[in-house]
C-alpha cells in the first residue's frame, strides 16, 4: 500500500515498552494465565503487529495496556509497561484515565457496538474533545468535522448529526478511528480493526492508518488473526500463542524464514499459499487454556516437531536470524547451530534463572539483544 | 431485466442439477411505505451435479439470500429455480417437505445454528425423524409389476444409486437381497417375504426398529465427519467451533442430500480450524458425490474449493466462470477490485490496491443502469471529458455519491418544517460539501476553509463549472433529484443508463456484466492500468 | 423512518382500537346477560322500567291506536347511539349510586383521589425501585447489591392485600408498638379515611390561604403514603430486578469500553453513557405497571376507604349501575391508551433508534 521501505527502526525511545507482562484471571473455578510473560517494544511511526488465533491473548495484552483489565483479572507483579517513560503498572483509575485517550486510543473490533447507540456520532467525538482538549461548542464541532473529514468521511457535518446505526460499517469504523485520533495519542492500539468489515471497505481503512500514520508519526499496535493483513501493515510481527509470544520478526523476515513450528504450520494453512490441488495443511487439537506459569512448551502437544525435552523444559526466546535482523523464537529446536544437548542446556538454564529470579526472560534476554535495545 | 447472452449450448452438455433462471428476492415488496429491499436483483446460473460454485460478495450483495432462497427457507419474488428440470419455488405442503431432502444447508455460525438444549445426536437426528426416515425403497429386480408391501415403499425401475435402497431379485418363492453400502442395516436386518402369485408381492419388514436404525446412521455420521460415536449424547457447548461446525455439516448430510448450500462454513473459525473443514468437505463431496454451493466472502477459500465461482454485487451476479481463470484474469471491474483489495500474505508484495470509493449503494435503491456505477474504477466517461484528470473524476463521482445519499437521509418532520421556513438545516451547508470535494484538488495546503465558493469554481475547466453551478442550485434547494439528473446529464454514460447486458470474455464460458466488454469501448483491463498503474491485480 | 413518522403512526393507531374497545363494552353492557334496566330498577314494579328503559335508549315509547307501547330499540341502533355518545363525550347518569348524578360529577368526585393514589405509588416505585437497581446493578455481588436485590423479591412478593391489612394494623396501634402515633405524626389524619384534596380542585388556594393549602397537602400526602406505599411495592420490586439487569448488561458493553478507552470518568459513564440505555428496557415494564395501578387500586381503595374510582367501578358492577360501569370502561379505556401513547413517547424520546428497519 505504500510506497515507502519499511520503516526501519530507528535508535529512538520507544514510545511503549512492555516487559514481562503476565496477566491473570482468578474465577470461582480456574485460574488462567491469559498473558505470560510478554515483551515488546514499540517506536513511533512504527507498526508492530500481533498475530494469533483466538485464545491467544491478544486482546488482552491490548486491554492490559490501556488498564482495563479489571476483576477478575489483574496484571501480576514484575510486569511492566512503560508509556513515553512512565510506568503505567500501578496507577490509579485517576492517573490511567489521563493517559487513555491522550496518549494512548484504542480501536476496536466491533464499531456497531463500540459506539453508544443513543448519542449521536458528533456527541461522542466532541466527548473526547472535551475531555482531553477542553473544546467546547463551536470550536468543538469544527474540530470534529475536521476529524471525519480527514477520515474520509463526506458530508462531515451532517454526519456529524446523525446516530451511528445510520452509519454503514465501514464508515463506523472510520469515525471510531477519528474519534480515537480526537486528540492527538502517540499510540494507537486496533485490535482486530477490519476483522468485522468486508476486503473492499478493509482495503479503504489499512490505506487511511497509513496515511495517518505517515502523518502523524503514529506508533501502532496492530492485533489481528489475519496473515495477509499483517504482512501488509506490520513492519514487525509478534506472533501468539496460549498467551506467550512465540516468534518476534520484522515481517519480510517472518514469512521468508517463519522458524518457529507454530508459525510455520499457520502459514502452511492459509490457503493459496500452496499448490491449489493439495489439502490444505491444518494443524490438529486446539489452543489450550493456561492455567499458571510455563514449565513446558505450550504448543508441544499440536507440534509437528515435538519432542521428549518439549514437555519438560519451557522454551526461551533465543535469536535465530541473521548477523543484522533481530528475530527471536521460543523454541527447544534453536539455537540449531548448536549440537542438541548444548541448545537445551541454554533453554533449562533460562528456566532455572527466571524461576529463581521470578522474573521471567527478561533480564537474560537483555544480555543477548543488540545494544540499541537497552535503556 | 439483464439479458443473457446464449452461448454455445453444446459447450455446456453438463449435467445440471440447479437451474436459476430470473430469481428477484425483495422484502417488503408490498408495503406501503417505503421501497422495496431488492436483495437478490434478477439472477441466472446454473450449477452442475457434481461441482462446487462459489458465491462470492461483500455484506449486502444477496449471497446468503440467494443461498436462503435456493433452498426454499425464503420465497421467492419472482423467477423460477429448477432442480432437475422441476421448478421448486411453486413447491408446497408435502411435496415441498419431500423435495426437502434433497437439499440441504451449513449455516455459517456453530455457535447459534445448533439448539443449545438438545444433544448432538437428537441435533443430527431431527431430519430422520422428521422425514421418517428410512422410507426404504424397494426395487424387485427384472419384474417391474411387482408389488411391495410392508416396511418397504416400491421405486421404478428406473431409479438408481440413493433412490434404490433395497433390490430384491426374485427366483421362485426365494428372494436374494442386496442393501445400499451407505444404509447402518444389512440384509439380515430385513425379513423378506415373496409370494409370486399372479402379480409377485414382496413383503419387506425391518426387523430393528426405526429408531435403532436412525441412531446407527448419526453415530456413522458422526464418524464420517471427524467425531466420536460417544458425542451423541454430549451438548453442544461442550465442543469447539470447528467441532460444532462439524455436527451442523453431519446434519446436513443425514438426508443424504444431493445439493448443499454451504453459506459461510468457514468464516467463523480460525485459520487452522478453516483447513479442517475444508478438508472434510472436499472428503465428504467426493465420497456422496455431493454438489455445493459455497458461499463465502474469503477469496482465497473459495479458490481453493470452488470449481466455477459467482460474484455477486446489490444483487446481481457480476461474473461468473470457472475459478482459476476468473482469479489470474477477471474480467469484471468489480471482481478486479475485489481481488486487488486481498492483502496478499506476502510482505515483500506491495499491496496498491484499488482502493474502492464510497460504500455500497443501499438496496433499496438500487442505482440505474448499472448496479455498480457509482464505485466503479472504470466506469466509462463521457467523450466530451475525456482529457479530465482522474482526480477531478474522483470529485464528481464523490459529489455524485453526496447527492444520492442525501436523496435517502431521513428528514425528520422538524427538518422539513425549517426547510419550507426557510431556516437553516443540517442540509443547508451545499457550498461548503462542493468546496470540500473539490478543493482537495488544490494542492497548496491550506485548501478548504479559507477558500471561497467562487474562487473554487473559478479554477476549474468551464465544461465542469457549468454543469456544477447548475447542481449546486439545485441542492440549495433541496432539490436533490434534479441535481442527480443535471449531474448524470453532464457527466453520466452508457453505465448509468442501461444495465449491462452478459458478454462471453473467454472460451470457458465465463460470463460478465459489464457495458465495457462490448467492442465499442475499450476494456477493462487496460483502462485500470491507465488509470491506476500498476495495481495489485493477479 | 424517521422516529417522530413512526410515532405519529402509533398515535394513529390508538383510535381504532379505542373503537374495538369500545364496542366490547357496549356488547357486554347492553347485549350481556343484564338488562341494565331491570338491574337498576329491581324485579317488579314494570311501570318504572319502561321509563327507566325509555331513558336509557333500550326501548322506545311509540303511539300505537291511542295507545302507548314499549318497543325495543333495535341493537345496531343502540350501538350507535352509544358510540355516538361516547364521542361526543355524552358520558351520562349514574343510576344507582349517585341516582341522578351525570358522571362527569361523580368523576370529578372520585377521580382525584385514585389519581393521587396512583401519582404517588408510581412515584414511590420508579424513584425507590429504579434507583435501588441501578445501585445493585453498579455494584454486584456486594452486599448492598443482595440487600437491595433480596428486598425487591420479598417486597415483590407480599400479596398487596395482605400488605394493605397488616400496615393498618400496624398503623392504627403505632402508639403501642412504637410509642408514637401515627395519627397524630405532623398532621392529624385517620389511618383509613379519603384524603382531602381540596387543594387540587381548588388551586387557587395556595395563594390566598397558603397556611391552610399546605397543612391540606402534608395531610394528603400523610394520608395516602401508606396505600401508595403496598400500591407500589410489587412494581418497585419489578424495576428494581429488570433496571439491576439492565444496568449490569451496559456496563459489560462494547461502548462503555470505548468510552473508558477514552479516558470518560467513572461518573460519566454512570450517567451519560449507562442510564439512557438501562433505561430503554424499563420503559415498558413501567407502563405496564402503571396499567396495573388503574385495576390493582380496587382492593387496596376499598382497604382504606380511599373511595376512589376503583371502588366506585366495583360497586357499580356490583349494584347493577351499568351506565356507570360503561362510561367508567371509557374512561379506564382512556387512560391506559394514553399510557401506551405516553410509552412510545418515551421509547422515541430515549432511543433514536426507533422505527429504524435493517437493510
Amino acid at each position: 500500500m505504500s510506497q515507502q521501505p519499511r520503516r526501519q527502526r530507528t535508535a529512538s525511545e520507544p514510545v511503549l515498552s512492555v516487559e514481562n507482562l503476565r496477566t491473570e484471571f482468578h474465577t470461582d473455578k480456574e485460574v488462567i494465565r491469559a498473558i505470560d510473560d510478554v515483551s515488546f517494544d514499540v517506536h513511533p511511526g512504527e507498526t508492530v503487529g500481533i498475530v494469533g488465533e483466538s485464545g491467544s491473548g491478544k486482546s488482552v495484552t491490548a486491554r492490559s495496556i490501556m488498564g482495563l483489565v479489571d476483576d477478575p483479572g489483574r496484571l501480576l507483579d514484575g510486569s511492566s509497561i512503560r508509556f513515553r517513560g512512565e510506568e503505567l503498572v500501578g496507577k490509579t483509575e485517576d492517573e490511567y484515565r489521563d493517559v487513555r485517550g491522550d496518549g494512548i486510543a484504542m480501536v476496536f473490533q466491533d464499531p456497531l457496538s463500540s459506539l453508544n447507540p443513543v448519542y449521536t456520532v458528533g456527541n461522542q467525538i466532541k466527548e473526547a474533545l472535551k475531555l482531553h482538549q477542553g473544546l467546547t461548542g463551536k470550536a468543538a464541532t469544527d474540530r470534529a468535522a475536521e476529524l471525519l473529514k480527514a477520515v474520509s468521511i463526506p458530508d462531515a457535518r451532517r454526519r456529524l448529526t446523525e446516530y451511528p446505526h445510520q452509519f454503514s460499517g465501514g464508515m463506523r469504523q472510520r469515525a471510531v478511528i477519528a474519534m480515537a485520533l480526537a486528540c492527538d495519542p502517540d499510540l494507537l492500539i486496533c485490535d482486530e480493526p477490519t476483522t468485522a468489515l468486508d476486503v473492499t471497505i478493509q482495503a479503504q481503512i489499512l490505506e487511511l492508518l497509513n496515511d495517518i500514520q505517515d502523518a502523524e508519526d503514529l506508533a501502532i499496535v496492530f492485533i489481528t488473526h489475519d496473515m495477509g493483513v499483517i504482512a501488509q501493515v506490520a513492519d514487525r510481527v509478534n506472533v501468539m500463542y496460549a498467551g506467550e509470544f512465540v516468534e518476534k520478526a520484522p515481517v519480510e523476515e517472518l514469512f521468508a524464514n517463519p522458524r518457529h513450528p507454530y508459525t510455520q504450520s499457520l502459514l502452511e494453512s492459509i490457503p493459496g499459499r500452496g499448490d491449489a490441488d493439495e489439502r490444505l495443511q491444518s494443524i490438529e487439537g486446539d489452543v489450550p487454556t493456561p492455567h499458571g506459569a510455563a514449565t513446558y512448551c505450550r504448543f508441544a502437544p499440536r507440534c509437528p516437531k515435538a519432542f521428549d525435552e518439549c514437555d519438560a523444559i519451557h522454551p526461551a526466546h533465543v535469536d535465530v536470524g541473521e548477523e543484522d535482523v533481530e528475530h527471536t523464537a521460543a523454541c527447544l529446536l534453536y539455537p540449531d547451530d548448536l549440537p542438541q544437548e548444548e541448545a537445551l542446556a541454554i533453554h533449562q538454564e533460562r528456566q532455572t534463572e527466571a524461576e529463581r529470579t521470578g522474573d521471567g526472560d527478561a533480564q537474560l534476554v537483555d544480555e543477548n539483544t543488540p545494544p540499541e535495545e537497552e535503556q | 431485466m439483464t439479458e443473457v447472452v446464449e452461448s454455445d449450448e453444446s459447450a455446456r452438455e453438463e449435467d445440471v442439477l440447479v437451474e436459476v433462471n430470473g430469481l428477484k428476492k425483495y422484502y417488503d415488496a408490498g408495503s406501503l411505505t417505503g421501497t422495496p429491499v431488492k436483495a437478490v436483483d434478477g439472477v441466472d446460473f446454473d450449477i452442475r451435479r457434481g461441482e462446487t460454485l462459489g458465491l462470492v460478495g461483500e455484506s449486502g450483495c444477496g449471497k446468503t439470500t440467494l443461498g436462503r432462497t435456493l433452498v426454499h427457507l425464503e420465497a421467492a419474488t419472482e423467477g423460477e429455480v429448477l432442480f432437475d428440470g422441476r421448478d421448486v419455488t411453486s413447491l408446497s405442503g408435502s411435496e415441498l417437505k419431500r423435495w426437502r431432502r434433497n437439499a440441504q444447508i451449513v449455516f455459517q455460525d456453530p455457535e447459534s445454528s445448533l439448539n443449545d438444549r438438545m444433544t448432538v445426536g437428537e441435533i443430527v437426528r431431527e431430519p430422520l425423524d422428521v422425514h421418517d426416515w428410512p422410507t426404504l425403497t424397494v426395487r424387485v429386480a427384472g419384474d417391474p409389476d411387482a408389488t411391495v408391501t410392508g416396511d418397504a415403499e416400491a421405486v421404478g425401475p428406473t431409479a438408481t444409486g440413493r433412490d434404490v435402497d433395497v433390490t430384491v431379485t426374485v427366483s421362485g418363492d426365494d428372494a436374494d437381497v442386496a442393501v445400499r453400502d451407505s444404509l447402518p442395516i444389512g440384509p439380515e436386518d430385513l425379513a423378506v417375504d415373496v409370494d409370486s402369485g399372479s402379480t409377485t408381492t414382496v413383503d419387506v419388514e425391518l426387523l430393528p426398529s426405526k429408531a435403532q436404525v436412525r441412531r446407527a446412521h448419526v453415530r456413522d455420521l458422526l464418524e464420517r465427519v471427524g467425531m466420536q460415536r460417544e458425542h451423541y449424547f454430549r451438548y453442544p457447548h461442550q465442543f469447539s467451533g470447528g467441532q460444532r461446525q462439524r455436527i451442523g455439516i453431519a446434519r446436513a448430510l443425514a438426508l443424504e442430500p444431493e445439493f448443499v448450500v454451504l453459506d459461510e462454513p468457514v468464516s467463523a473459525l480460525d485459520v487452522s480450524v478453516q483447513a479442517k473443514i475444508l478438508n472434510l468437505l472436499e472428503d465428504l463431496q467426493d465420497e456422496f458425490g455431493l454438489t455445493y454451493l459455497f458461499i463465502a466472502h474469503d477469496l482465497a477459500v473459495v479458490r481453493h474449493i470452488c470449481d466455477r465461482v459467482a460474484v455477486m454485487y446489490l444483487g446481481n451476479v457480476m461474473e461468473l466462470g470457472a475459478a482459476d481463470s476468473l482469479f489470474d484474469e477477471p474480467a469484471n471491474p468489480y471482481t478486479h477490485s475485489l481481488l486487488s483489495a486481498i492483502p496478499e500474505p506476502d510482505p515483500t508484495i506491495e499491496s496498491d490496491p484499488i482502493t474502492l470509493r464510497g460504500t455500497p449503494p443501499s438496496p433499496r435503491d438500487p442505482p440505474t443502469g448499472c448496479p455498480f456505477s457509482t464505485r466503479c474504477p472504470a466506469k466509462i466517461r463521457p467523450e466530451a471529458f475525456d482529457d479530465l484528470d482522474d482526480e477531478t473524476w474522483a470529485a464528481i463521482d464523490d459529489l455524485h455519491r453526496i447527492v444520492r445519499e442525501r436523496g435517502r437521509a431521513e428528514r425528520s418532520l422538524r427538518e422539513r418544517a425549517r426547510e419550507v421556513l426557510g431556516m437553516e438545516t443540517r442540509f443547508s451547508d451545499v457550498e461548503d460539501i462542493v468546496v470540500e470535494v473539490f478543493g482537495r484538488l488544490d494542492r497548496t495546503p491550506d485548501t478548504t476553509a479559507e477558500r471561497s465558493f467562487e474562487a473554487m469554481m473559478d479554477a476549474l475547466p468551464r465544461d465542469v463549472r457549468g454543469p456544477l453551478v447548475d447542481v449546486t442550485d439545485h441542492l440549495r434547494e433541496n432539490r436533490e433529484e434534479d441535481a442527480l439528473e443535471r449531474l448524470l446529464d453532464a457527466f453520466g454514460s452508457e453505465c448509468d443508463a442501461t444495465s449491462p447486458a452478459y458478454y462471453d470474455v473467454d472460451e470457458g464460458g465465463r460470463v460478465s456484466m459489464c457495458h465495457r466488454h462490448d467492442p465499442a469501448y475499450d476494456d477493462v483491463g487496460p483502462v485500470l492500468e491507465e488509470r491506476y498503474g500498476d495495481y495489485a491485480g493477479r | 423512518m424517521s422516529r417522530w413518522k413512526y410515532f405519529l403512526q402509533r398515535l394513529v393507531l390508538t383510535v381504532p382500537i379505542l373503537l374495538l374497545a369500545m364496542s366490547i363494552v357496549f356488547l357486554i353492557v347492553r347485549a350481556g346477560p343484564l338488562d341494565p334496566a331491570r338491574a337498576i330498577v329491581g324485579m317488579g314494579n314494570p311501570a318504572g322500567y319502561h321509563d327507566v328503559a325509555v331513558d336509557l335508549g333500550i326501548e322506545r315509547a311509540v303511539r300505537v291506536d291511542g295507545e302507548v307501547r314499549y318497543v325495543d330499540v333495535p341493537l345496531w341502533q343502540q350501538y350507535v347511539d352509544f358510540m355516538a355518545g361516547l364521542l361526543t363525550l355524552d358520558l351520562g347518569q349514574s343510576w344507582v349510586i349517585y341516582p341522578e348524578t351525570s358522571v362527569y360529577e361523580v368523576i370529578a368526585l372520585r377521580a382525584p383521589r385514585t389519581l393521587w393514589l396512583g401519582f404517588w405509588s408510581v412515584l414511590i416505585a420508579l424513584f425507590v425501585g429504579i434507583p435501588l437497581g441501578f445501585y445493585a446493578g453498579l455494584n454486584p455481588n456486594t452486599w448492598g447489591d443482595y440487600t437491595a436485590s433480596f428486598g425487591g423479591i420479598v417486597w415483590r412478593a407480599m400479596p398487596n392485600f395482605w400488605l394493605a391489612v397488616i400496615l393498618v394494623a400496624v398503623l392504627s396501634n403505632s402508639q403501642q408498638l412504637f410509642g408514637f402515633s401515627w395519627q397524630q405524626l405532623v398532621v392529624p389524619t385517620n389511618v383509613v379515611t379519603a384524603p382531602n384534596l381540596g387543594f387540587l380542585t381548588d388551586p387557587g388556594m395556595f395563594l390566598s390561604d397558603p397556611g391552610r393549602a399546605f397543612n391540606q397537602l402534608l395531610g394528603a400526602t400523610k394520608q395516602i403514603l401508606p396505600a401508595a406505599i403496598v400500591l407500589g411495592s410489587s412494581s418497585m420490586g419489578n424495576e428494581m430486578r429488570i433496571g439491576r439487569t439492565a444496568v449490569l448488561e451496559t456496563i459489560n458493553s462494547n461502548y462503555v469500553e470505548t468510552a473508558r478507552a477514552k479516558g470518560v470518568s467513572a461518573r460519566s459513564i454512570v450517567w451519560k453513557h449507562v442510564f439512557r440505555n438501562a433505561l430503554i428496557p424499563l420503559i415498558p415494564i413501567i407502563t405496564a405497571e402503571a396499567f396495573l395501578l388503574i385495576g390493582g387500586s380496587v382492593i387496596v381503595e376499598y382497604i382504606f376507604a380511599i373511595n376512589g374510582l376503583g371502588q366506585l367501578f366495583f360497586t357499580a358492577a356490583t349494584k347493577g349501575d351499568l351506565p356507570l360501569v360503561g362510561s367508567l370502561a371509557f374512561i379506564f379505556i382512556l387512560l391506559t391508551l394514553s399510557l401506551n401513547v405516553l410509552q412510545d413517547f418515551l421509547y422515541t424520546i430515549i432511543d433514536p433508534r426507533v422505527g429504524y428497519e435493517e437493510n
